[in-house]
């Protein structure tokens, strides 16, 4: 199995042991997940790129555009605060 | 046509993106936020395999890496054998008693005057055609790819037509082997030229224009000398390779079918 097959195999276990996790706390909130699998996303990128240094590459835009939408959440959760409390 | 790894991982990421978007749907309509969560991450891990199905396997900076100290060696033999004249591919045929495709790289007369030829093989150094040329009779540098795209394009480029060769290296290099993303190549009387664009292996090509500019404008990069084996192997005849030039991500090689 190459680097980046194992990474993504990393990941996708991670990520649905996480869904489930979520799921049996009741915890249905989209944004929360995102966020969550965002964060996973950047320590399985962070662990397995340290050593290759291509993986990283390959996944740094995947990393860029997660983080982005990642900033949108917490802007829409700062500007939700911001309106409730004015 | 035989299913390579890219292709594996965009049939599983179109599953996960499948199975995600059907989760999301279920947990909407039925109301079952349970599900939403594994879909959601299921919808993720979908476009990451799709995403990396675009992506090529092998990083062109490994193959440029790899290869091109061996380049450099091929080189400085040439330069120092004085090669200043086009290669010629020639096929099997009875006449030149030769079992595979080889190019011909003529030596100049001043390199073959002062060439030691008491030690020369016929292995190495042979005479083209009986014409007192003396030259090198190589391996092409593409033609392992073209053992390649036969294999996973599933075809002989021998059995095929020059008129249907253009159809075939698109099959082959642009859909099987992913190896760029067009391929043009045009006839002219008895002159072809090719017009390749989104080379994979770009960083070796730039290298080798860069590093090899024998190699690369007399032999052909391993893009380039794909292409002149399979003329070679398709149309029967020597093909004399006129010169090449990579820029922008862009092969523009010449070839002329002789004999």
């Amino acid at each position: 199995m190459i680097p980046r097959e194992r990474f993504i195999l990393t990941y996708a276990i991670i990520v649905l042991g996480t869904a489930v996790v979520f799921s049996s706390m009741k915890l249905f909130a989209l944004e929360v997940h995102f966020a969550v699998y965002v964060i996973e996303f950047l320590v399985v990128l962070e662990f397995f790129g340290s050593r290759r240094k291509s993986l990283s590459q390959v996944f740094t835009p995947v990393a860029i555009a997660f983080f982005l939408g990642f900033l949108y959440i917490v802007a829409n959760g700062v500007i939700g605060i911001l309106t409730t409390t004015h | 046509m035989r299913s390579s790894g890219r292709f594996r991982y965009r049939s599983l990421g179109y599953l996960f993106l499948g199975l995600g978007a059907v989760g999301f749907v279920v947990s909407i309509i039925f109301g079952t936020p349970a599900i939403l969560a594994p879909s959601f991450a299921a919808f993720l891990i979908g476009v990451l395999l799709a995403y990396l199905s675009l992506m090529p396997t092998v990083p062109s900076q490994l193959v440029a890496g790899a290869l091109m100290p061996t380049m450099n060696n091929l080189e400085a033999l040439f330069k120092n054998l004085q090669v200043n004249d086009y290669a010629t591919y020639v096929g099997p045929r009875d006449r030149n008693k030769l079992t595979s495709l080889r190019v011909f790289i003529p030596l100049s007369s001043d390199a073959n005057s002062k060439l030691p030829k008491s030690k020369i093989t016929d292995k190495i150094l042979i005479t083209l055609d009986n014409r007192g040329v003396n030259g090198l009779l190589l391996d092409p540098p593409g033609s392992g790819l073209l053992v390649m795209l036969e294999r996973e394009s599933g075809q002989d480029v021998g059995s095929v037509e020059l008129s249907g060769l253009q159809e075939a290296l698109d099959n082959g290099i642009v859909k099987s082997l992913e190896l760029a993303s067009s391929l043009h190549l045009t006839f002219e009387d008895s002159k072809a030229h090719l017009v390749v664009e989104g080379d994979a292996l770009w960083e070796l090509t730039r290298e080798l224009a860069e590093k090899a500019p024998i190699i690369c404008e007399r032999v052909g990069c391993p893009i380039c000398s794909l292409v002149a084996c399979a003329l070679t192997k398709s149309s029967h005849r020597a093909v004399k390779f006129q010169g090449a030039k990579h820029y922008d991500g862009k092969h523009k090689s010449s070839y002329e079918l002789i004999g």
